[in-house]
């Protein structure tokens, strides 16, 4: 499994693993039971379906009323019927929202609304760790001979 | 996900409390599930906005490289490009980094949703939900620290 032997076929092996689970994954995410995608394409058949939309970015704010996306754009949210403060939410900002669908207008009736206000952050994070790994990747491995090596 | 930082730091920390070998395979393993499955869609998705944005299903189909099938899978084809002498330690160091990543990750509470930890066979999402999602961002620093004296102690030791 490890050796020489056939390596460029188990690359290629390896490979094709990837990409099958990531096109299986795809497929499912795009047709799960219920879900945003299912809802639009026949509304009326998922009115008061529940609906998930997790770490989604805010695109447009309007009293009682929130855009988002994230892989789907443009997802309205109904905000009438929480009692969340949502001031300080703007475009830009990620929130969480637990809800269900409306058939009337497409709309996302919001239950529950969790704003990530701690998001920028994470992602300055999430920066300065790429560029420390950028930066310490040469200072670790190196291409020799057609393999990688670790250094020292 | 926890922030990187995180990551970064805790798998320093594992690696000097176990014997500090193959520290750079075992934290690049710590690093590699987000920067496959997260950085990828991203980047596409800012080069593909001004064509209409991306497909759908080119955002999702990164998504397993963050789920143990896609780790396995990542993890034996990026050993083979190491020399075979080696393949089975960094096979091992890059799926126990990507293990504790994920573990890290699991005890992350995402409001009803979490990891398909059984996919492709399985797909309910499982999260044990013990903190928020950006709730690591308050103990980075304290971690980086940590790790940074931890580096910084092993260096000298190794250089005395």
């Amino acid at each position: 499994m490890f050796s020489d032997r056939h390596r460029p076929l188990k690359l290629l092996a390896a490979a094709a693993a990837v990409v099958a689970l990531g096109a299986w994954y795809a497929h499912l995410a795009l047709r799960v039971p219920g879900g945003w995608w299912e809802a639009t394409a026949d509304p009326v058949g998922h009115d008061g379906a529940p609906q998930l939309l997790p770490l989604y970015t805010v695109e447009a704010v309007s009293p009682g009323r929130l855009v988002m996306g994230k892989v789907a754009r443009g997802i309205p949210v109904d905000t009438t019927a929480i009692s969340t403060d949502l001031s300080g939410v703007a475009p830009g900002t990620t929130v969480s929202v637990a809800g269900h669908f409306r058939a009337a207008d497409g709309a996302i009736v919001a239950d529950v609304v969790e704003i990530h206000r701690l998001r920028p952050w994470k992602k300055a994070l999430g920066v300065l760790g790429l560029l420390g790994a950028l930066g310490v990747a040469p200072l670790s491995f190196r291409w020799r001979a057609g393999r990688l090596e670790q250094r020292g | 996900m926890a922030d990187l930082v995180s990551h970064w730091a805790l798998a320093v920390l594992l690696k000097a409390g176990t014997g500090w070998r193959d520290v750079p395979v075992f934290v690049a393993g710590s690093l590699l599930p987000d920067l496959l499955a997260r950085l990828p869609p991203m980047a596409l998705e800012l080069v593909a906005r001004p064509l209409g944005g991306l497909p759908a299903w080119a955002s999702y189909m990164w998504a397993p490289l963050h789920l143990p099938a896609g780790m396995l899978a990542a993890s034996y084809l990026l050993a083979l490009l190491f020399p075979a002498e080696r393949r089975r330690v960094v096979f091992a160091n890059l799926l126990g980094g990507m293990g504790l990543h994920l573990l890290v990750d699991l005890c992350q509470d995402h409001l009803g949703v979490g990891y398909q930890l059984l996919f492709p066979l399985w797909t309910r999402p499982v999260e044990f939900g013990l903190w928020g999602s950006e709730d690591t961002v308050l103990v980075a620093p304290l971690l980086a620290a940590a790790a940074a004296a931890v580096w910084w102690r092993q260096r000298r030791r190794s250089a005395g």
